[in-house]
This record gives C-alpha cells, sequence and structure tokens, in this order.
C-alpha cells in the first residue's frame, strides 16, 4: 500500500502498530490494567519508557487504587491550565496520604494550593516554587511538616511551622528580578535544625545584586559553612535593613567573592519589613549548622 | 460501492447519513445509529450531514465493522448477554485491527467502541513479560540489555 503523509485507520503497513498509538490512548489501554502491568511498560522500548509517567487523567490515576501516594509531583509550565483539574490531583494526594508534594511552576501561572494541603496530616516534605496567593502572607505547614523547599518563592511574609526541621531557600529565579524578593517579616520554627540556601546559579555572574533577605540569610552562616564561590563577580551590591545590618554577612559574602573589585552597600528604609525583623536569631530555636 | 442498512421494514422513513471513507467507499447508516458517535452526532446538530460526510483518516473496511457496531448498538431488544456475545466475538480480530478499532473509535468519539478494543488489548499485556509484550506487537526500537537494566532497576517495584 502506498505510503502517505497521514497514516489512514486500517492501513498496514505499519510493524510497530501499537507505539505509534497517541500517548491519550495507550493511556486509555492502561486504564484497564492493574497498576504493576502499566509500570512494567516502562522497558518495552524508548518509546515506551515514560510513556505511563505522563497519565494525566484522575480518572485513570484512580482506577489504579494505590492506597498511598508517597511523592507527587505537579508541574505546571503553561499559564493555560484548568485549576479544576489540578485542584482535583491535589485531593487524590491529598485523600492517599501524600508524604512529599513537589509544585514546579511558571512564574507566570497562578495557581494556589488548595489550603487542604497545609493541614494534610501525611504531609512531611514539601517543595514549593512560584507563586501562591494563600502562602503569600502566611506560611503554617502541617503539623508534621519536617522539610520546606522555596525556590523562586517570593512575596512570603510569615513563616511558622512547629514541627519544621530543614528549611531551604533558593530564592534565585532567572525569570524573576531580585528586587521583588523580599525577606519574610517573620520565621518561627521552634525544631529547625538545617537552613540552607544556594547561590548557584549566579556562579558566572560579574555583577550581583541581593535583596535583604539574602544578605540576613547570609548572614546567618559560619565563614566556614558557606560552601559556594562566586569568582566571576567583579561587583556586588548588598541590599540591608538598618535594623539588619550584620557584619558577618558582609564577611560571608566577601569569602565567596574573591576577585571582588567593588563593594556597594545599601541601606533600605526599615518600613521594608515589620520592625520584629530584630528577633530574628532567637526565633531560631535550634538552629545550629548548614 | 457497499451500503449497510436495517434489514426491518420501517414503520416511518429513517433518517439516513452517508459516511465516505478514505478510500472512497460510502456507507449508509440510520441517523439513530449514527448518534453513538459524538463527533456524527455534532455534525448531525449542526446540519452537516446532508452530504456524504469524508472521513479521511479510516479505511473502507474499517468504517464497514465500525458502522456494523453502531447498528448493532443501536437496535432495540438485544439483551445484555447477546450482545456481550456479539461484541466479543466482534473483537475477535487480529490485534492491529483491533488498534484499528481504537484509533476510529477515538476519532469519531464512540466510548462503548473505544473502551471494549482497549478492553482487549489490555487483557492481552496484563501478566505478560516485557518480551512477551514485545513478541505479541513486534515492538522494535528496544533498549540494549544495560539500558534497559537501568530503566527496570529505576522501576523496581514493580518487577518484584
Amino acid at each position: 500500500m502506498a505510503s502517505t503523509s497521514a497514516p489512514t485507520i486500517g492501513q498496514k503497513d505499519f510493524g510497530d502498530y501499537i507505539s505509534l498509538l497517541p500517548d491519550c490512548l495507550i493511556h486509555h489501554i492502561f486504564s484497564f490494567l492493574p497498576t504493576r502491568d502499566v509500570v512494567k511498560t516502562c522497558v518495552l522500548s524508548k518509546r515506551w519508557q515514560s510513556v505511563w509517567t505522563a497519565i494525566s487523567d484522575l480518572k485513570v490515576l484512580t482506577l489504579y487504587r494505590w492506597r498511598k501516594v508517597i511523592k507527587f509531583h505537579l508541574d505546571i509550565r503553561s499559564k493555560y491550565f484548568y485549576p479544576f483539574k489540578i485542584d482535583s490531583w491535589v485531593r487524590f494526594a491529598i485523600d492517599h496520604e501524600v508524604e512529599e508534594l513537589l509544585r514546579n511552576m511558571n512564574w507566570s501561572a497562578r495557581y494556589t494550593l488548595s489550603p487542604l494541603l497545609y493541614n494534610c496530616s501525611s504531609l512531611t516534605k514539601l517543595c514549593l516554587s512560584g507563586f501562591d496567593d494563600v502562602l503569600r502572607k502566611n506560611f503554617m505547614g502541617s503539623p508534621v511538616l519536617e522539610y520546606l523547599n522555596l525556590k523562586g518563592f517570593w512575596g512570603l511574609e510569615r513563616i511558622r511551622s512547629t514541627n519544621l526541621k530543614e528549611l531551604v531557600i533558593d530564592d534565585i529565579n532567572v525569570e524573576v528580578p531580585l528586587e521583588t524578593f523580599s525577606p519574610p517579616s517573620e520565621i518561627w520554627t521552634p525544631c529547625l535544625l538545617s537552613l540552607r540556601e544556594s547561590l548557584g546559579r549566579l556562579q558566572n555572574a560579574t555583577r550581583i545584586q541581593l535583596g535583604a533577605w539574602y544578605v540576613w540569610v547570609m548572614g546567618l552562616l559560619k565563614v566556614e559553612d558557606v560552601q559556594f564561590l562566586l569568582p566571576n563577580c567583579k561587583s556586588l551590591t548588598l541590599h540591608m535593613l538598618i535594623p539588619q545590618f550584620s557584619f558577618p554577612a558582609i564577611a560571608n559574602m566577601l569569602a565567596t567573592t574573591p576577585n571582588l573589585e567593588k563593594l556597594v552597600i545599601i541601606f533600605d528604609p526599615p518600613d521594608c519589613v515589620s520592625v520584629c525583623s530584630l528577633n530574628y536569631s532567637s526565633r531560631f530555636g535550634n538552629f545550629s549548622k548548614v | 460501492m457497499s451500503s449497510s442498512s436495517s434489514s426491518s421494514l420501517p414503520p416511518c422513513p429513517k433518517k439516513m447519513i452517508t459516511l465516505k471513507s478514505s478510500d472512497g467507499e460510502t456507507f449508509q447508516i440510520e441517523e439513530t445509529a449514527a448518534l453513538q458517535s459524538k463527533t456524527l452526532e455534532n455534525m448531525i446538530d449542526e446540519n452537516c450531514a446532508s452530504t456524504p460526510i469524508p472521513l479521511r483518516s479510516i479505511n473502507g473496511k474499517i468504517l464497514a465493522k465500525v458502522v456494523e457496531f453502531c447498528n448493532k448498538h443501536a437496535e432495540v431488544g438485544v439483551d445484555a448477554e447477546s450482545l456481550h456475545a456479539w461484541d466479543a466475538e466482534f473483537v475477535n480480530v487480529e490485534y492491529t485491527t483491533l488498534f484499528d478499532y481504537i484509533l476510529a473509535a477515538n476519532f469519531l468519539e464512540i466510548p462503548t467502541l473505544l473502551d471494549l478494543a482497549s478492553g482487549v488489548v489490555g487483557d492481552m499485556i496484563k501478566g505478560k513479560t516485557p518480551d512477551e509484550i514485545r513478541k505479541m506487537f513486534n515492538i522494535n526500537d528496544a533498549f540494549s540489555p544495560e539500558e534497559e537494566e537501568e530503566v527496570r532497576r529505576a522501576n523496581q517495584w514493580a518487577f518484584e
């Protein structure tokens, strides 16, 4: 049979016909299979390796009758999506005692996670990037939350989490100017053992300007704990809030920038954040080491 | 060329629509039977079904089977058990034809046919080893043994 540009249904000149089915139809076939058989299809061929991981239909997911979801990764790259559909996935995760939730989001997308998640009694690990209206003011965290990773996450005013042991702040987002970040006015995490933040993506930058939040975090680190170097940085501008003025922060930043030629320190007016910023270090409780 | 219509005497003139396959065959189908297809239903609703409807992605052989399926499922007075037996016979075909049914049912939005054919393919896969599935469906582009081992390890629990 002569081959045409668009294959016609009923035309049998393909050897590996099943692999030509679009993913959505393969997913439909999956809905008739036990989970184990679905996952096993990953070794069939390169085409099949990740087909099962892209199942997007919750009806298909629920057919699997999973008892428990350990890790739930929500990746929203487009700004066009159906929030109700995502809500139903998140509810699915909560109903299945999710332990670890990652949310990756394009910064232009506006999706607010269900507040139910923050009371979820199984959630121990939460990684968020992007923007969240509910979180914007007040992050409480689930009562058992132990790990919180905020990546390119801005606008947060307060973090209060009773059981949090590790807090990772990576506020560098290539899509959003650093100036838009501002420090939370309060962090209350009595069980915190470890605080990490990263400047890794700035390694090649020659001019760096850091907001007060970053500078504040740098002041909390010991010189020997600052494990990254910004060798190309020639010009460094640090924003500081007057009540937060910190020599250790400056010392740490100088330790990371061996080839620095110019240092500018700008004192921002204290009304950028509320006055309680003075109490930061005492609120860290057991904070010890990076 | 060929036509398919109900043999019983109609109490009133039945509304028929005409479907045209990719290879130019035409098929007549009662409107009531065609309504099982959401795609055709939309065309009927929008008065686009007065002239033959070209289905350029479905060939005559498969379209004939799809029309047969729709006619059977539109018949009145068929008990569930005999319809079930009829369905089982309908999908007792080569696997490539099953994929044709799936694609056609997806294109024409006929959920009963889509579920029927997908369920059979699912049953074929169920409980089989990757090797058996590869052989059954002639799947190529396989991994090298090392690559396969790596993919397997990443999803170990499913293979235990």
